[in-house]
């Protein structure tokens, strides 16, 4: 384990002490201490050999101030037309929903967490902070230590939404350096059905850093689609960056998706783990990142089967621009009793600049005999012949290479299985692209 | 229309081409036969621009112009069009949206705006009907899974779409069954007037039959070594090429 590389001043001993965190101790104390004896990692750590954090955690000057004060109106606009519009929206700022609780049915619960400790406490006290582990995960355990809202989703058995529900994260970076907590815990009950989309975006152009923890919980026969879209220089170049660590725990026969989508920011890192907890799980896990000028996306998965006969598929895609750097690491863990287990993995990258950079490590690490796993990761340019076949067509090169980018991303893009936010994707994507 | 001079060209520092010699003037069908690598295909990816050939010597004129100097699609927006050996599958890209940005990208190239989407759904309907293609196919990713003759019938299809000046059909017979070859060179013959030309290189004399040539020729080791009417294809179909190869020595 590293020692602490540096000393944020901000975070400190009187910060932990003020705060009125969701977290009860014992937790909330074993947490503050786990982070303090972890501190912050360096490129020496094996996790991060190729995240450098000093340069971005050397600007934090403030911790983000619980109140909220109102947006601009170039913000507005594009929060109004973020995709699926036709949703059930919360909206938060730097991690702390402007609304305590949006109404959706008897049946389905969307609030702020700081709500749902008064409105759902045995909910709440039985999963927060049961998944996302503390110990030796400095960025969990300062999340944990400080958390005092964030966003709280709960299913009955056998709900369903009509709408996707729609949680808007908007990182106000209109002063420098602000550092923001955020936390989601979702419970989907048995039977529940729901599709979810998680937007983060932010306002100007300085840096930030959010430490975000999620925690998903899909119980017996529940199936949950979710799509994370991150995408920070919506409204011009941002540098607002992200730590984002999320465990996805399916229990028996449940069923889940989870899409991510790294348009833009300057340090995206996603930590994605799935755990299967019992028998029959399938899980998939895509991915599509697009790091271009200046900008460093790190996906880190870990798929645990820790159960038999589940079933796995994670498939991520980069696409890397300018001196863009893409790291991807995925780990797929079959442990001793998970007999029976399907797991695939594959890593695909397209690298559009002599700049950019990739850094791929699949990892297997396979304790279960009977189990059928496989992983590969590649990494090339766009390929010639297609070029050449485009350009005989009339095709100019800059259309072309679009063309074929494009239709690189189409097969991560159609697991968005949404066709608005599948278009404005699309158009971003096209947005991005300068070659 | 087009004017080939002495053109040679290498890849990999090995000649392929060897001073290729061919004047192909509007309304014209020229035939081009030849042994398996002896350069046909060569010839027609230079013409349409493919850099892993260097040309070292000779020129190319298209119209007057200097088609050496211009880029692939320019060449395209010029009228040239490769029907080629071995389509290339495109993954993720929708034979619609590929020939809709590949009409756009050719009317921008000739200051014209982007095609009505009615007007471009009706120009295709009709040349689908042209080249009897199937609807299922178009909106299927580009040759992705295409069968060979499907492909082929869909590179006659983009023809259709794009009405070049010059077309060069490379083997589009191969992989043909009796019928389809039967749809395809209907779809030449109608596309065919006295402001186009065809380059049509086959192995097949059988082709010939359906699409009449003005000339055939037998391209050799990089050379032409032998020009003449469609009566030359009927002496190669029952002599091989190896006549003509004597021949050559001989002379
Ligand atoms: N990119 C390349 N690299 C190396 N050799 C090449 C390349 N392209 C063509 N050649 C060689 O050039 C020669 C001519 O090839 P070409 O494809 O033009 O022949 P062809 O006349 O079209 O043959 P076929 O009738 O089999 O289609 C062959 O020997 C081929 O191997
Ligand atoms: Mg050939």
């Amino acid at each position: 384990m590293s020692k602490q590389v540096l000393d944020i001043p901000v975070l400190n001993k009187k910060l932990f002490a003020q705060m009125q965190t969701l977290a009860q101790n014992p937790l909330r104390d074993s947490s503050w201490k786990n982070f303090l004896q972890s501190g912050f990692p360096s490129v020496k750590h094996e996790e991060w050999r190729f995240t450098p954090l000093e340069n971005s955690l050397k600007k934090i000057q403030k911790v983000s101030s619980p109140d909220f004060v109102s947006l601009s109106d170039d913000a507005e606009k594009i929060i109004a037309s973020l995709e699926p519009i036709d949703a059930y929206r919360i909206i938060l700022v730097n991690g702390k929903p402007i609304s305590n609780s949006v109404k959706i049915s008897d049946e389905i619960s969307l609030l702020s967490l700081k709500e749902a400790q008064k409105n759902f406490p045995e909910i709440i006290k039985e999963h927060f902070g049961k998944y996302l582990t503390t110990e030796k995960e400095t960025f969990n355990a300062l999340n944990t230590a400080l958390t005092n809202d964030g966003v709280f989703i709960h299913l009955k058995k056998n709900s369903q939404t009509e709408k996707p529900i729609h949680i808007i994260s908007v990182h106000d970076n209109r002063e420098e350096g602000i550092y923001s907590t955020s936390r989601i815990l979702i419970v989907a009950e048995e039977g529940a059905k729901a599709h979810i989309v998680e937007t983060h975006i932010s306002t100007a152009e300085k840096f930030s850093l959010q430490n975000l923890g999620a925690e998903i919980i899909v119980k017996p026969n529940a199936r949950i689609e979710y799509h994370l879209i991150q995408h920070f220089s919506l409204l011009g170049k941002s540098e607002a960056s992200v730590i984002d660590s999320r465990q996805v725990v399916l229990e028996k026969d449940s069923f889940c998706n989870f899409t991510t989508v790294s348009m833009s920011g300057a340090l995206i890192r996603n930590n994605l783990h799935m755990l299967f907890n019992a028998q029959n799980g399938e899980g998939h896990l895509y991915g599509l990142y697009l790091p271009s000028k200046n900008e460093l996306i790190d996906n880190h998965s870990l798929v645990d089967h820790a159960m038999p006969n589940c079933f796995s598929n994670e498939f991520y895609k980069g696409i890397m621009t300018e001196n863009g750097k893409g790291v991807f690491n995925g780990k797929i863990m079959v442990r001793k009793d998970a007999q029976k287990t399907n797991a695939y993995q594959n890593n695909r990258n397209l690298l559009l600049s002599d700049d950019a950079g990739l850094n791929a490590k699949p990892q297997l690490e396979i304790f279960a005999d009977d189990v059928k796993c496989s992983h590969g990761a590649t990494s090339g340019q766009l390929d010639e012949d297609a070029m050449f076949y485009l350009r005989a067509r009339g095709i100019g090169e800059f259309e072309a290479k679009k063309l074929l980018t494009l239709a690189f991303a189409e097969d991560v893009l159609v697991q968005t299985k949404h066709e608005g936010l599948h278009n404005q994707i699309d158009k971003w994507i096209e947005e991005k692209l300068s070659f | 229309m087009l004017e080939i001079r002495n053109l040679k060209a290498s890849v990999e520092g090995k000649e392929i081409l060897k001073g290729i010699n061919l004047k192909v003037n509007a309304g014209e069908i020229h035939a081009i036969m030849g042994p398996n690598g002896s350069g046909k295909s060569t010839l027609a990816s230079v013409l349409a621009g493919k850099q892993d050939y260097t040309v070292t010597d000779g020129e190319i004129l298209f119209e007057g112009k200097n088609l050496l100097d211009m880029k692939i699609e320019e060449r395209a927006h010029e009228g040239i069009f490769l029907a080629f050996q071995y389509p290339v599958e495109i993954p993720g890209v929708s034979t619609v949206n590929f020939l809709k940005t590949a009409v756009n990208e050719t009317r921008k190239a000739k200051g014209l705006a982007p095609i009505e989407a009615k007007d471009f759904l009706a120009t295709m309907r009709e040349k689908m009907k042209l080249v009897e293609m199937d609807s299922k196919l178009t909106s299927r990713a580009l040759n992705e899974g295409f069968s060979g003759g499907e492909k082929k019938r869909n590179e006659v299809f983009q023809m259709a779409m794009l009405e070049p000046k010059l077309a060069i059909l490379d083997e589009t017979d191969s992989g043909l069954d009796i019928d389809a070859l039967r749809i395809v060179a209907h779809g030449v013959n109608t596309l065919r007037n006295k402001n186009n030309a065809f380059i049509v290189i086959t192995h097949y004399q059988r082709l010939l039959d359906y699409i009449v040539p003005d000339f055939v020729h037998v391209l050799s080791d990089g050379k032409i070594v032998k020009s003449g009417t469609k009566d030359l294809a009927f002496e190669l179909e029952e002599k091989g090429y190896d006549w003509v190869k004597e021949e050559t020595i001989n002379s």
